[in-house]
């Protein structure tokens, strides 16, 4: 077990390494003598994930976020920064696997004021990822790679779509702490890393958009509820200037909610079909 | 009308009877030629005889009868070393259903031989073997004219012998006149009158190697008058003592007696008195040649109709027995009182053989004769009746025997007197040591005064007797019984203890010694052994009330034993059937869950432990066969609301801790 989990750690480092030397060669000789952090950014995002089963592999996913930023006077809960929609079909040919394709529509809110700025930006996007589990006897190794299509723009008025491409992969532990396996009742902590990468006509020096680091503890209610509350820390490269990078701290709330749409009857297999 | 005239009508008319003569004829020929039918059938003749038979037949009203050609042939193989096959065969013709015209009855017992030769366009075997073959002519159903009978020897299917030779004649059914019958050693010659009985001299001749023997038998119209025997030239006056062969019909009632009735055992059962005195030798050979002679005639007479204890004429239809020869006896006939008498000694000297050979059949006997002193005793005594048993048998025979009616009883009692030595005590042998016992035998009673009466309060005291020592013999048999059915439940009981000891010894090296066995260990040990302990300070009179209750107690406790083993596995299978297994899709995991929570929580937190406290607190051999019974229920109750809606169930029993609540609930009732 020990091995694997090396493994899966040293995948994880030679992807983010050789992403960043792919995508980073571009801009080397625009970046600044010394690299520059902004001051953190505080953040509060309150997510909801959906699966819906609609039949023995298929099932619908379905995510709803509503994302918060401070403003001059709190942290964290200032204001609404987005409502984010994503939404998807999901296969799983195995209990080990699943796929998903969908699309998102993220509704972002300004934070500039003036006519020559919009209010509210919509951000769509054509995403599909590819989830792998590795089980082990006390807990889950997740791995996820994410690609993204997206369309966005800049709240300036006059502003036009730019197509772009998002490359995200995510490794992610359950360990259930009070409790020998993950079940009803557990408690479990989550380390999750995120690496985000992008690529475009517009990405000229800022590959790197979010590596995100967001250990979390979770609690399964049943087998259709679970919740969990993250710390999120992550920096990525600004879009102004690659040798600018951004930092946030974003507390996540998060729900999951498992239902299955089938008919009764057709329930009946559920446990045995995985077997 | 001249001449030729009439010459010519003469010839005319001659033609005419002629034609209408032949025109008869035809006709009724063509008739009855119509009306008879030819038939193939099975045929049983008797219970051992079945076979083919043809026969012609007209219908009369519906009904078959036999008219015409009737052939029947039965042919059985045999298991019998002496013979392969058997073959039955008559042959003969009916008349309207009756025997009519010439009869061939045979009976052939053959063994085939190995060799073979063709006939036409077969290839068939030759046989050994003997035929018995009767031949005679019935008329309108009744026997008439010539008959015969033969037996003969046959090697490779070639006559080689002749074994008897009978002839007679019958007239009306019955036999008349001259009957001769001869074999190797023996033939016969004598006479029935017009009624059929046996008349005048009967010669039968006995060649044996070394002397020729004739007897002469004189009757007239049935009644034996005079019976002599010539020996070597000399001849002996013979008569029968206690057999009636005065001339005078009026003296007595007379009846007609057959051979088929049994005439010679009425011969037999008197002695022959022979007027000179004659050496022992002679007397043997008078003996010997009457017995014979009257088997020869007896066998000669009876084998017109007689074929190996069956009645060949009248396994078929159409005719009514043959009359073959009649005697006349005088009958002395029984009082009531007699005829009770001889019923009685019939059925007691029955009993008393029947328990005779039931007592020495017992293997207890010789396994009760070290250990019960009255079985030797009453072996000794019961041996001593079976020694003079055979004189009993002789005496017992010739009173009941029919044939007895018809001789004078009083001149033959004091020859069938049962000579017997009872004695007045016994000695028998008992634990190495020899006991003298006296023992009251019936008496026997004087050879002068002894009859009917006499010798039934003979067989009847000696039944008294041989009952009372039998019912004392059985009543031992019965304790002997007793003793070794609970020798062989104690020995059972004490396996059982032990198993039981060994199942639940907290040591125990049972791979499924489990907790449930550990909690009840102390329990089950201490009610085996009490329950033993109590056992064994019993009287043996209380211990054959108690033992088979205990045995069965044992066996419950070896039961519980398996039943707490199981219980783990139930319980898992509750668990298992109270469990849903649900697939988390985002964290890809299988998740189970209880269902019917509150159900399962009332069983398993509140009922379960009271079932199992409430079995610890009066633990019994009762208790136990019952609890297992009630737990069952139970488990298989939970079982059944596993599978159904049980939502008011679960209502009621939330947060219910109360066993005897939710037993309510669940619709149940303990019995311990």
């Amino acid at each position: 077990m020990y091995m694997m989990l090396r493994g899966t750690i040293g995948v994880t480092l030679f992807f983010v390494f050789v992403v960043t030397a792919v995508f980073g060669q571009e801009g080397t000789a625009t970046h600044p003598d010394q690299s520059v952090f902004n001051e953190p950014e505080t953040l509060t995002w309150i997510n909801s994930y959906g699966t819906f089963r609609l039949s023995d592999k298929w099932f619908w996913h379905a995510e709803l976020h509503y994302r918060m930023r401070e403003n001059e006077s709190r942290n964290f809960i200032g204001d609404v920064a987005q409502v984010y929609n994503r939404h998807g079909i999901q296969y799983i040919p195995t209990k080990n696997f699943k796929f998903t394709a969908g699309g998102v529509l993220r509704i972002d809110f300004g934070d500039q004021s003036g006519d020559a700025y919009e209010k509210i930006r919509l951000e769509p996007r054509i995403w599909h990822e590819y989830q792998l589990m590795m089980p082990f006897d006390r807990f889950r190794v997740y791995h996820r790679i994410r690609i993204e299509h997206r369309w966005k723009k800049k709240f300036k008025k006059g502003s036009d779509y730019v197509f772009g491409n998002r490359w995200r992969y995510k490794f992610m532990m359950k360990i259930p702490l009070n409790k020998p396996k993950l079940q009803p009742g557990t408690i479990y902590f989550n380390p999750d890393v995120e690496l985000i990468m992008q690529s475009g006509k517009a990405i000229v020096d800022n590959p790197l958009e979010d590596l995100r680091l967001y250990p979390g503890i979770g609690y399964i209610a049943s087998p259709r509820t679970s919740y969990s509350a993250n710390m999120m820390y992550s920096f990525g490269q600004s879009g102004e200037y690659g040798g600018f990078y951004r930092q946030r701290w974003v507390f996540k709330f998060n729900i999951y909610i498992n239902l299955d749409l089938r008919a009764f009857d057709d329930k009946i297999p559920e446990t045995r079909f995985y077997d | 009308m001249d001449k030729t005239k009439r010459h010519y009508f003469f010839n005319f008319y001659l033609f005419l009877s002629r034609a209408l003569l032949i025109f008869i004829l035809t006709y009724s020929t063509v008739a009855l030629a119509q009306q008879r039918k030819v038939k193939k059938d099975s045929l049983k003749i008797n219970e051992s005889t079945s076979g083919l038979v043809e026969y012609e037949y007209a219908v009369s009203k519906g009904v078959d009868i036999y008219d015409g050609k009737f052939f029947f042939q039965s042919l059985q193989s045999s298991q019998l070393k002496s013979f392969d096959y058997e073959v039955t065969t008559y042959e003969g013709e009916f008349s309207s259903n009756q025997k009519s015209g010439n009869w061939v009855f045979s009976d052939k017992k053959m063994k085939e031989e190995d060799q073979k030769f063709v006939s036409g366009f077969r290839i068939v075997k030759p046989a050994t073997g003997n035929e018995n073959r009767i031949s005679g002519k019935f008329q309108d159903g009744k026997a008439v004219g010539n008959w015969e009978a033969v037996k003969q020897d046959f090697i490779t299917s070639e006559v080689q012998d002749t074994l008897f030779f009978i002839e007679s004649t019958f007239k009306d059914n019955r036999l008349i006149g001259l009957f001769k019958s001869r074999s190797k050693s023996i033939s016969i010659q004598g006479y029935f009158n017009a009624d059929g009985y046996f008349q005048g001299d009967w010669e039968i001749n006995h060649q044996t190697e070394d002397k020729f023997i004739q007897e002469i038998r004189t009757y007239e119209a049935g009644i034996l008058k005079t019976y002599k025997i010539v020996i070597d030239d000399k001849t002996f006056d013979i008569s029968y003592s206690g057999f009636d062969t005065s001339e005078s019909r009026d003296e007595g009632q007379w009846e007609d007696y057959s051979l088929e009735e049994g005439y010679f055992k009425i011969l037999n059962l008197v002695d022959l008195d022979i007027k000179q005195s004659v050496s022992s030798s002679i007397n043997v050979s008078i003996n010997d040649s009457h017995q014979k002679g009257n088997e020869f005639i007896k066998n000669s007479v009876l084998a017109f109709s007689h074929n190996s204890g069956f009645d060949i004429w009248n396994s078929l239809r159409g005719s009514s027995p043959l009359g073959l020869g009649k005697f006349r006896v005088k009958k002395f006939e029984f009082t009531t009182e007699e005829k009770q008498q001889i019923k009685e000694t019939a059925e007691n000297f029955e009993a008393i053989q029947s328990i005779l050979n039931e007592f020495s059949d017992n293997p207890k006997v010789e396994i009760g004769k070290p250990a019960y002193e009255k079985l030797n005793e009453v072996e000794l005594i019961f041996n001593i009746y079976k020694n003079e048993l055979n004189q009993l048998k002789r005496m017992v025979e010739v009173i009941t025997s029919d044939a007895f009616e018809f001789v004078n009883r009083d001149e033959i009692y004091g020859k069938i007197w049962p000579k017997l030595r009872l004695p007045i005590e016994v000695t028998y042998e008992f634990q190495s040591e020899l006991v003298t016992k006296s023992h009251e035998f019936p008496k026997v009673p004087e050879r002068n005064n002894f009859d009917l009466g006499q010798a039934n309060s003979l067989i009847k005291r000696i039944r008294e007797d041989v009952d009372a020592l039998y019912g004392d013999a059985k009543t031992i048999f019965k304790a002997m019984e007793i003793e070794k059915s609970l020798s062989n439940d104690e020995k059972r009981l004490v396996e059982k203890k032990d198993k039981i000891e060994s199942l639940f010894n907290t040591e125990s090296k049972e791979n499924d010694f489990n907790n449930y066995h550990e909690r009840y260990s102390e329990l089950v040990l201490k009610l085996t052994e009490d329950s033993f302990n109590t056992y064994g300070g019993l009287k043996i009179d209380e211990k054959k009330n108690r033992i088979k209750g205990l045995l069965n107690c044992y066996d419950e406790l070896i039961d519980f034993y398996i039943f707490l083993k199981d219980l783990k596995s139930k319980n898992e299978r509750l668990d298992v059937a109270y469990t849903k297994i649900t697939f988390n899709p985002y964290m890809m995991v299988d998740m189970s869950e209880r269902i019917k929570e509150n159900i399962y929580e009332a069983f398993d937190e509140s009922l379960k432990p009271y079932l199992f406290k409430k079995l610890s607190d009066d633990f019994t051999c009762e208790s136990v066969d019952f609890a297992m019974e009630d737990i069952n229920m139970v488990y298989q109750k939970m079982l059944e609301l596993s599978k159904r809606d049980t939502k008011q169930e679960e209502k009621e029993l939330r947060r219910e801790k109360n066993p005897e609540a939710i037993l309510s609930v669940l619709e149940l009732k303990l019995k311990y």
